[in-house]
């Protein structure tokens, strides 16, 4: 006899009661059982009374989208394993019966840019809208509607009517909502895909493959190019220029941006909030690097190393004990030149601006690669954009010559650790530590490297944070418009933050290590770090 | 009793039901367009592939001329003529409006269609968007229906057509999410509601197919109704995906559980490359043998092709993976399942039934395939017919007008739906009458027939009529998402349809197109191709039988 499965389904009847309830069932597993299956065998042998919909139950209707321990999925996708699993109605979506949930909020989103926006003759000349010679097709094909991208969106959680999540994109672009401007069609935008934080949690739910980065960009740059960027925005997205000169005289800018009257003054002048967690400026890493003492002979491997905005002008610390530890390792690490990855200015709608970056990286580092060298980022957005966005985002056909050699730093030590080139005796390095995992971590579908690194430490615990997205996601958080709604986002970060109270609070991205200390008034670090100190034998951070 | 009204209701939103819906509305009239599922998401359309249609992108040699000759012999001269001669004519400017309404056909570098070839067509004249044009043909129709005003119900299920001095006045249901009965009134009526796979244990079809009888119930005559296609190869194991298309069949290889090739012993010159309804007989002769696999199939085996070969399959081998298996490396277990079929209401020219004011298209309707339908005229059809029941329905709403309901029909049927929720759970339960049904229908009216077995089959679906659904248990007491109720309701139309498929098997002594009989294996070529037409009088069945419409192409021997 195999061991039943357990079953627990989050019902709802509000012609029974008004309070949901959990029921469980035991049900005798299936090879492969999917989601779907288990509901169509309780539906259909134990209780008629569960309600769920399905249809086509290969993948192309959508009308079955679930959540599974939590997550949305698509329950005839979804096979279930292990001796356990919870099913519920679709995260975020009012409830109607059990597991079938109200679509009006997107419904009623659609209809109204079909009716307001859409035209079979020239006429809908106003709004923001993607011509339609620059949709890939064959992407946005892809999309079933079934709306599990809306119940990953950490943003659309919180939104409310401003934002109703990323489904209403390519269900709008893939079903021929198309007005005529100047004799060419285009597919018109609804404004609210601005507030798309690019956090990419969407692209990674999306069960169908639609590649939503790609799409959120470019609705995004339809919006932008119609208002035309704001000041702010321009300013905004340039983190490295703002980094530039920020750490010309890092004490002068931080005291500044300290000034509660120069923030009143950005926020009314600029629009940018005075309540987020400001970034401080440092003097560069560049400068650093410059000046240390590489040590290495024979080195065993050779790494190019991106070091990202945020690390070269901001917080620095990062930089130098990932460049320390690579070398501590026997590791040629060297800082080719570089400019801004890119993701903050496709954050805001400025493709044409990450693109004419994104060349120039490509053509210092393409060649590197071809001389063996890997290179490794120490910011998770950084790496997100060389390994994947300059491709399918940026479609730049060089940076395919990248595949394969970009490496996040944990992940690149990783494998090394596992390769025995890891010192097993570092620490011990008493510290009781959370981790939050950056969305651009997760996007790489890489697992949580740095964590397995550092569970391995003797003395280090790391309790890795159960919470979405900080909020922050890069330049959004900073805009007055979007402050209220950010901070709503990362108050499940903050509030784990503060159940946890660990010694230090971790991640790889820098954007969300200000708002977990301005958050959570936590001391944060980036875990190389820590990984550092245990590796020197110093001890404690 | 929520009372609305409308100029026409069309009952289904697959593809046929979303055109005729956007075309009533165009032509200026006010239309509601009902599923019982999700509106745009629970017919067939939206797991299609490949639209056949011969316009001015043909390949040289190509013409509808061509085209309606491949329908016409495909369908085995059980078509009417002059319906398939508009299927083939109208295709092309049908596939030209979903190009202006936004939808992107796939395009060779150099800005022509890709064409595909398709089983059956002479030329490569099948356009495609990847293996997903349902998909796409579902959701630009959806954004037509916003965009002309449709009003769109999802989750109403109807139980009967409302009929007057011989007219359809409207339709009678469950709507599931208001927790109401419902009653729309309408000058015309578009029956949409697609196949019957779901009368088969294994069908490439939505759970929605289960067929419903209702225009059956209403007096109409429907057509052609022993005519089911079976698709050779589906997957029998693992469950969640039993019925799933592998469309592989003619690259791979079949065993049977002995390990023998055995399409050998059915086609020794072209083995598995024979047309699919003699691959189905094949397979399922097998598996009636008792030389079937574990699960009750055979084994495909395409391990020995080349993973290029895979290429057009992705969809199938993701579904696999997720699965943990790799048709690509193993062997997997398929038998026919129940795919299209090419019975229905019995339309005219403009898809109206005899029924007046009752209109049907797409796979509810007949006789557009004849006794088989070819690979891609299954979307060409529900655009084409989709389209003309929709202006037929318009106009025939401004001509006859708006028509009271029957008040004691209303009356009859709403005691009857209130009734059916007093029985409570506890009974026999629905799935069990499910079963049986599957497995009846598999067995006695499946891809291969025997005049007994289908005399057995009629007496055991009258007997399940009668004793069986009677005790079946209904979980209430509310109508709200009950789907207890909507199962029941279902399978009593299932039951209604079986039984009109079986008597018209049994009335067709031949084997003709999908419909094999054992103890008729041949064509009969004594005389010209008869249509068989089934009509309900009181609670029994009628069939009767009419020489298909020959206007322009004489039919051909089975050689031919």
């Amino acid at each position: 006899m195999v061991q039943a499965l357990k079953v627990v389904v989050e019902r709802y009847d509000p012609d029974r009661s008004p309070a949901a309830f959990l029921q469980q069932y035991e049900i005798e597993p299936r090879p492969s059982m999917t989601a779907l299956e288990l509901l169509v065998e309780i539906q259909s042998h134990v209780d008629d009374t569960l309600a769920f919909r399905r249809s086509c139950q290969i993948g192309k209707c959508g009308s079955c989208a679930v959540s599974r321990n939590g997550a949305p999925v698509l329950a005839c996708r979804t096979v279930v394993g292990g001796s356990a699993v919870r099913i519920g109605p679709l995260p975020g979506f009012p409830v109607i019966k059990d597991l079938i949930v109200d679509r009006q909020r997107f419904e009623e989103k659609r209809a109204r840019l079909v009716a307001t926006r859409m035209t079979d003759s020239q006429g809908g000349g106003r709004g923001a809208a993607i011509p339609d010679a620059s949709i890939a097709h064959e992407n946005v094909a892809r999309c079933i509607g079934c709306l599990v991208c809306d119940a990953a969106c950490p943003v659309a959680a919180q939104a409310g009517e401003r934002f109703t999540g990323p489904a209403l994109l390519p269900a709008n672009v893939s079903s021929g909502v198309r007005s005529v401007r100047n004799g060419a069609s285009v597919a018109p935008v609804d404004p609210q895909a601005d507030y798309c934080s690019l956090c990419m949690n969407c692209h990674r739910a999306c069960p169908s493959g639609v590649a939503l980065n790609q799409l959120n960009v470019q609705g995004k740059r339809a919006w932008a190019q119609t208002r035309g960027l704001n000041v702010r925005d321009r300013l905004i997205a340039r983190v490295e220029l703002m980094g530039r000169l920020g750490s010309l005289v890092p004490g002068v800018s931080n005291l500044a941006l300290r000034n509660a009257l120069v923030r009143r003054a950005m926020e009314a002048g600029l629009g940018i909030s005075r309540s987020a967690g400001m970034v401080e400026y440092a003097s560069p890493f560049r400068r650093w690097y410059a000046g240390h003492a590489n040590r290495v002979q024979n080195p065993k491997h050779k790494v190019a190393y991106f070091v990202g905005c945020y690390n070269n002008y901001s917080d620095t610390r990062p930089a130098r004990d990932a460049v320390t530890v690579l070398e501590h390792l026997g590791i040629q690490v060297s800082l080719p030149e570089q400019r801004c990855c890119g993701m903050p200015l496709i954050g805001n709608g400025d493709l044409e601006g990450a693109r004419q970056r994104a060349e120039t990286n490509l053509a210092a580092l393409v060649p590197l690669v071809q001389r063996g060298y890997d290179i490794v980022a120490t910011c998770t957005s950084c790496s997100l954009m060389l390994k994947r966005e300059y491709g399918e985002v940026l479609r730049l056909q060089a940076a395919g010559a990248l595949a394969g050699h970009v490496w996040d730093l944990g992940e690149y030590l990783l494998r090394l650790a596992d390769a025995g080139e890891l010192d097993r005796r570092s620490g011990p390095v008493a510290l009781r530590a959370a981790y939050h995992t950056p969305c651009h971590l997760r996007a790489q579908e890489i697992g949580l490297p740095f964590v397995e690194l550092l569970s391995r430490v003797a003395g280090v615990q790391v309790a890795v944070l159960d919470a979405k997205c900080c909020g922050l996601s890069g330049s959004y958080g900073y805009k007055a418009e979007k402050r209220g709604l950010a901070e709503k986002v990362g108050q499940q970060l903050v509030d784990a933050l503060k159940r946890e109270a660990p010694d230090l609070a971790l991640s790889e991205c820098g954007i969300c290590q200000t708002q977990m200390r301005h958050g959570a008034g936590v001391r944060v670090g980036h875990p190389v770090s820590v990984l550092r100190n245990a590796l020197l034998q110093k001890g404690g951070e | 009793l929520v009372q609305i009204d409308s100029d026409v209701l069309v009952i289904g939103t697959g593809g046929a039901g979303m055109y005729a819906a956007v075309r009533a509305a165009e032509a200026g009239v006010q239309v509601i367009a009902v599923d019982k599922g999700l509106v745009s998401r629970s017919g067939a359309t939206v797991a299609a592939s490949g639209v056949a249609a011969v316009g001015p992108w043909h390949v040289p040699g190509d013409s509808p001329d061509v085209h309606l000759r491949d329908t016409l012999a495909g369908g085995a001269y059980l078509n009417d003529q002059p319906l398939a001669r508009i299927l083939v004519e109208e295709a092309p400017a049908r596939v030209q409006e979903l190009e202006r309404w936004g939808l992107h056909f796939d395009r060779e570098a150099d800005g022509c269609y890709v064409l595909d070839q398709a089983g059956g067509h002479t030329y490569r004249r099948l356009l495609a968007v990847s293996d997903r044009v349902g998909l796409q043909i579902a959701k630009v129709l959806e954004t037509r229906l916003i965009y002309s005003h449709v009003q769109r119900r999802s989750d109403v299920v109807i139980t009967s057509l409302l009929v007057r001095d011989g007219r359809c006045a409207g339709a009678l249901g469950v709507d599931l999410a208001a927790g109401e009965l419902i009653q729309i009134g309408a000058a015309a009526v578009v029956l949409a509601t697609g196949g019957i796979g779901q009368l088969y244990p294994a069908t490439t079809n939505p759970v929605n197919a289960t067929g419903n009888g209702l225009a059956l119930q209403a007096g109409a005559r429907l057509i052609n109704m022993e005519q089911v296609q079976f698709y050779p190869s589906c997957l029998v194991y693992p469950p969640s995906l039993r019925g799933f298309g592998m469309g592989l069949q003619e690259y791979a290889r079949l065993y049977n559980s002995e390990r023998e090739r055995f399409m050998a012993r059915y086609e020794p010159e072209v083995m598995e490359r024979t047309t699919r309804d003699r691959l189905s007989r094949g397979i399922y002769s097998e598996i009636m043998a008792g030389r079937g696999s574990e699960h009750g199939g055979v084994y495909l085996d395409a391990t020995w092709l080349p993973d290029e070969s895979f290429r057009s399959f992705m969809h199938e081998v993701e579904l696999c993976a997720e699965r943990g298996f790799d048709p690509r490396r193993q062997p997997v277990e398929v038998a026919p399942a129940a795919h299209y079929f090419m019975g229905g209401a019995e339309i005219d020219r403009d898809g109206q039934t005899s029924l007046p004011g009752l209109f049907a298209a797409g796979e509810a309707a007949g006789p557009v395939h004849g006794a088989n339908r070819l690979s891609g005229n299954s979307l060409a059809d529900i655009l084409v017919f989709g389209a003309r029941a929709g202006v037929g329905a318009a106009q025939h709403a401004r001509a006859a007008g708006p028509l009271p309901v029957d008040a004691d029909q209303v009356n009859r049927e709403t005691a009857r739906l209130a009734g059916l929720l007093q029985r409570g759970p506890a009974r026999l339960q629905a799935s069990a009458v499910i079963g049986q049904l599957h497995q009846l229908m598999w067995t006695h009216v499946g891809v291969s027939r025997r005049g007994g077995d289908l005399e057995a089959a009629l007496e055991n679906l009258r007997e399940m009529r009668s004793a069986l659904l009677p005790q079946v248990g209904i979980s209430g007491p509310g109508l709200h998402h009950n789907r207890s109720l909507a199962t029941y309701l279902e399978l009593e139309g299932m039951v209604r349809v079986a039984q009109a498929v079986t008597a018209c098997a049994l009335a067709r002594t031949e084997s003709r197109g999908a419909h094999f009989r054992e103890d008729y294996p041949a064509r009969d070529e004594t005389a010209p191709p008869q249509c068989t037409v089934v009509l309900r009088k009181g609670e029994e069945l009628e069939v009767m039988s009419r020489p298909a419409q020959i206007t322009e192409v004489e039919p051909q021997g089975e050689a031919g």
